[in-house]
């Protein structure tokens, strides 16, 4: 029997969850989307796409601003815990995704 | 200078280069070049000691990208906050930062090589080639 993981299940709750993250970082953070699929090695995850403001991502406040974001957004999502999912994360300034106008960061 | 650092450096140079608007051809390199990076990196660490110094490039070759990836998913053990290199105390703190690094910097790899639908910003490179440094000093 195939189990899926909650996550991919309950799509519209896991949205939710994501909107909450989303709201608790709402100093830190422009937005958060999300793809839900099967990672390169077959494991259920979630890439989770944020852009940030660009004056939080100074070059000397890169690492901290974005591993922070990470663990708020882990904390909040609970992923694998709650949703069975593993999460991934890109990070993108403001003014970048205002240049490459990506549908999926938008 | 290591062929796992000699690798951070490119990866370094790659994402710098093109000034403005870099190429995706570069960024792309860049997270695959930094990836390896690590992944030289962890291999070489971990046949250091390997009684027979000329057998240790063979056994690294033993070693695949997923089941490293597992047992960095094991040894990462869930949520935390990856605090800055001087507060991690414990060998165990530095050992998650480099397993949990791996973890990402392996999928974003896969993803930068064959994944075109998504390009990359040099922000996102840099991202990643920072983890990965930072990665190096634990």
């Amino acid at each position: 029997m195939v189990v899926y993981p909650r996550a991919f299940v309950h799509q519209r709750e896991f949205a939710d969850a994501v909107e909450r993250a989303e709201r608790k970082l709402k100093d830190n953070v422009i937005r958060i989307r999300h793809t839900l699929d099967y990672d390169s090695t077959g494991d259920p995850a979630v890439y989770l796409r944020v852009v940030m403001p660009d004056s939080s991502l100074t070059r000397d406040r890169l690492l901290e601003a974005t591993r922070h974001v990470s663990f708020v957004i882990e904390q909040e999502l609970q992923p694998q815990e709650q949703w069975g999912v593993y999460p991934y994360f890109r990070f993108r300034s403001q003014s970048e995704q205002q240049t490459m106008q990506e549908p999926a960061w938008a | 200078m290591t062929f796992a650092d000699e690798l951070l450096d490119l990866a370094r140079r790659l994402a710098g280069l093109d000034g403005e608007n870099p190429r995706q051809a570069s960024l792309r390199r860049a997270v695959s070049t930094a990836y390896y990076a690590l992944f030289h990196l962890v291999i070489g660490e971990a046949t250091a000691n390997w009684s027979k110094p000329e057998l240790r490039p063979l056994l690294g070759r033993v070693f695949e990208h997923g089941k490293m990836k597992q047992a960095c998913i094991k040894v990462s053990g869930g949520n935390f906050e990856i605090q800055p290199f001087e507060k991690r105390a414990a060998p165990g703190d530095h050992l998650r930062v480099v397993a949990k690094t791996f973890i990402q910097a392996q999928e974003q790899r896969e993803d930068a090589d064959y994944d075109v639908a998504l390009p990359w910003s040099r922000t996102e490179v840099e991202t990643q080639i920072e983890s990965v440094a930072d990665a190096f000093r634990s």
